[in-house]
C-alpha cells in the first residue's frame, strides 16, 4: 500500500478496469441467468391438458430412445415399386391434356 | 408458402430461422462489397492509362492484401460459429410429433398424447376448392401450438423422404429404420407449407406438409377431438 503503488498510472487505470470486468461479469450473470431460465420453460405441461381432460403422457416417457423402439418395428422392406405411366403411355393424364391443347390450338388456326 | 418463381428465403416463423436469414444477409453484404471493390478494380485497371515506373517491392499494399483477407474471413466466421451453436442447442421439448414418411403421404402421431395419430395426403388438383393451393395443400393437417418447443422425430416406412417446412428452417431425412430429431418454435399463427424434399418415386412432387401453428387452447382443444 502506499502512493508508490497506488500513484502509478498502470494502478489507477488497471485496477478500476479489473474490477469492472469481473465484477461485471458477477452482475451480467443476473442477465444471462434468464437465457437459461426461460429454456427450462415448458407451455404445455400435464396439469394442464388434465385440466382440459385430455391425458397426456409423462414427459420422461416420450423420449428418442423410446420412440425409435416404436418405429423399429416398422416392415420397411415390403413396398412395390410403382411405375408412372411415361407421357406417351396410356393413364398420364396431363400428356392427353398437353395432346388436346395441341390440338385445339391447330383447328383454332 | 412460395408462389411461383420464389426465389429468396420465406418469410420465417421461427426464431432459429430468423437468425439464418440475418446471418445470410450478413453474408451477402459482404460478398457484394468485394465483388463491388474486385469489380472496380478491374474495370479501373483496364480503361485507365496510368503507369508507375518506379514500382518496387510496395510492403504496405502487400501486407494490407494480406491482413485484410484474414479479418473479412473472421467477420465472417464469428456469426456463423454463434448460429452454428445456437442451432445444435439443448432445449426442453413440451410436445414430440412422430413423423412417418410414405409412399406417397405423410403420417402423423402425437407422441404424448394418447392415440392421436392420422395420415396427411395431398389435397387432388380436381377437387380442390378455387381458393386453395395447388399441389400444397392437404386433407388433414398438422396442428401444432405456438411459442412452444417442439420435438419432431422422423423416420419413414418404406424409402428415403424428407420432412421440410421453409418457413420454421427445418429440413431432416426419413430414413426407414433410423429416427432423425429435430427442434423449432413457432413464434406466429398460420399455415406453414413445405413438400417432400427427396426423391422417392412417381408421386415424390406430391406429397406436401402443412403445419397449422395455433394457440395452446385450440391445440388441447383439437387434440382432444383425437384423444375422446
Amino acid at each position: 500500500m502506499g502512493i508508490r503503488f497506488f500513484g502509478r498510472k498502470s494502478t489507477r487505470f488497471g485496477v478500476p478496469f479489473i474490477l469492472l470486468v469481473v465484477g461485471g461479469s458477477f452482475g451480467l450473470r443476473e442477465f444471462a441467468q434468464l437465457r437459461y431460465d426461460f429454456r427450462t420453460r415448458r407451455t404445455i405441461s400435464k396439469e394442464d391438458a388434465e385440466k382440459m381432460g385430455i391425458k397426456m403422457k409423462d414427459a420422461q416417457e416420450v423420449t428418442l430412445e423410446s420412440e425409435y423402439e416404436k418405429i423399429a418395428q416398422i416392415d420397411t422392406s415390403n413396398w412395390e415399386n410403382v411405375r408412372g405411366p411415361r407421357p406417351w403411355e396410356e393413364g398420364n393424364k396431363l400428356y392427353e391434356e398437353a395432346v388436346e391443347r395441341v390440338k385445339k390450338m391447330e383447328t383454332g388456326k | 408458402m412460395a408462389t411461383w418463381t420464389y426465389l429468396g428465403f420465406q418469410d420465417s416463423a421461427s426464431p432459429l430461422m430468423e437468425q439464418l436469414i440475418f446471418f445470410h444477409d450478413h453474408i451477402m453484404v459482404v460478398l457484394i462489397m468485394i465483388i463491388t471493390f474486385v469489380g472496380y478494380m478491374m474495370a479501373s485497371i483496364l480503361t485507365n492509362s496510368f503507369i508507375n515506373r518506379y514500382m518496387l517491392e510496395h510492403q504496405t499494399i502487400e501486407l494490407i492484401w494480406t491482413a485484410l483477407p484474414a479479418v473479412i474471413l473472421v467477420f465472417i466466421a464469428l456469426p456463423s460459429l454463434r448460429l452454428l451453436y445456437l442451432l445444435d442447442e439443448v432445449n426442453n421439448p413440451s410436445v414430440t410429433l412422430k413423423t412417418v414418411g410414405h409412399q406417397w403421404y405423410w403420417s402423423y402421431e402425437y407422441s404424448d398424447f394418447l392415440d392421436a395419430e392420422f395420415d396427411s395426403y395431398m389435397t387432388p388438383t380436381n377437387e380442390l376448392e378455387s381458393s386453395g393451393f395447388r399441389l400444397l395443400d392437404v386433407d388433414n393437417r398438422t396442428v401444432l401450438p405456438m411459442n412452444t418447443q417442439i420435438r419432431v422425430v422422423i423416420t419413414a416406412a418404406d424409402v428415403i423422404h424428407s420432412w421440410t417446412v421453409p418457413a420454421l428452417g427445418v429440413k431432416a431425412d426419413a430414413i426407414p429404420g433410423r429416427l432423425n430429431q429435430s427442434s423449432f418454435m413457432m413464434s406466429r399463427p398460420g399455415l406453414f407449407y413445405g413438400q417432400c424434399s427427396e426423391i422417392c418415386g412417381a408421386n415424390h412432387s406430391f406429397m406436401p406438409i402443412v403445419v397449422e401453428s395455433v394457440n395452446t387452447n385450440s391445440f388441447l382443444n383439437w387434440i382432444s377431438s383425437y384423444s375422446d
